[in-house]
């Protein structure tokens, strides 16, 4: 896959990049940019290469988590090495997109505030399955982890959710 | 609706709102500007830096010593050798007996009563 099949590639599942990105550093806006920014050069300079196991979308979202991972990891580098393309990306971003603008409904902040309270394991699989619409397998293979944990992690991550939606239903009701 | 029909529609409602706030493509796919620059004299005194602790290391440089057996063998002398030695000077004149000092106190003296 030349550059340009890959540049078209990772344009056609930008949105939903980003919002893996989101998933996979706390919905932190600017964050998810310089992840999304690091992953795709990675694989524009070959870093990562698509070997054609697994479907491109899977791939891709595998090389973002892994970017994540690496950047939380050393978050102090990543300070340095990015801070020219922050000055620059800061004086020509759009007033919508920065982090305290963001108008958010309150459902889904407080939806946003639940998912952030369980492990991490369990939102990734719950974004992948329930926002990204992978299968239970895809999603572990994005994650790394075997078929069976990537199962127990959705069906605890699902009840934990399940109970808090129940308590956020029963406390919209008892306002009426 | 049952409980993954409700999560589902959650993460539908974060999916829309995420949505609007997609950064271009673009601007997120295009190469930054690297920050670390380094000017020529950077380069020229990290140069010169190296060239004089090369040339210091060079002046610091011990000889090897030799350890060689063979040479070792060669320089070895015993310690008795010094008696084979033949002195130059005459046997007699290096020698002195018990009685010079008296020979030559009795000299002095006769030398006293002529003054």
């Amino acid at each position: 896959m030349d550059e340009s099949e890959l540049r078209a590639q990772l344009e056609q599942f930008h949105p939903v990049s980003y919002g893996w990105a989101l998933s996979c550093c706390a919905s932190n806006p600017m964050e998810a940019e310089d992840i999304l920014q690091t992953a795709y050069l990675k694989i524009l300079d070959g870093r990562a290469r698509f070997d054609g196991r697994a479907t491109f979308k899977t791939w891709l979202f595998a090389v973002i988590r892994h970017t994540a991972v690496d950047e939380r990891r050393r978050g102090w580098l990543r300070g340095a090495r990015l801070d020219g393309y922050r000055q620059e990306r800061d004086g020509d971003m759009q007033p919508a997109v920065r982090g305290d603008a963001l108008e958010q409904t309150e459902r889904e902040k407080l939806f946003r505030e639940a998912l952030a309270k369980l492990p991490r394991r369990q939102q990734e699989i719950l974004h992948l399955v329930f926002y990204q619409d992978l299968t239970i397998e895809d999603a572990a293979g994005v994650m790394g982890v075997s078929l069976g944990s990537a199962r127990t992690h959705y069906e605890r991550g699902k009840h934990r959710l399940g109970e808090w939606l129940q308590q956020a239903e029963e406390f919209n009701e008892s306002r009426r | 609706m049952n409980h993954d029909d409700k999560l589902r529609q959650n993460f539908q409602e974060l999916r829309n709102a995420d949505a609007q706030r997609v950064p271009a493509f673009s601007r997120v796919a295009r190469v930054p500007v690297p920050t670390f620059s380094m000017p020529w004299w950077r380069f020229a005194l990290s140069a010169a830096v190296l060239v004089m602790v090369i040339f210091a290391l060079m002046l610091k440089r011990q000889p090897v010593p030799d350890t060689q057996p063979w040479a070792a063998l060669s320089n070895w002398r015993a310690t008795t050798d010094a008696l084979l030695t033949v002195s130059s000077t005459p046997w007699g004149s290096t020698i002195s007996t018990p009685t010079d000092s008296w020979i030559e106190s009795s000299t002095q003296t006769n030398q006293m009563r002529n003054l």
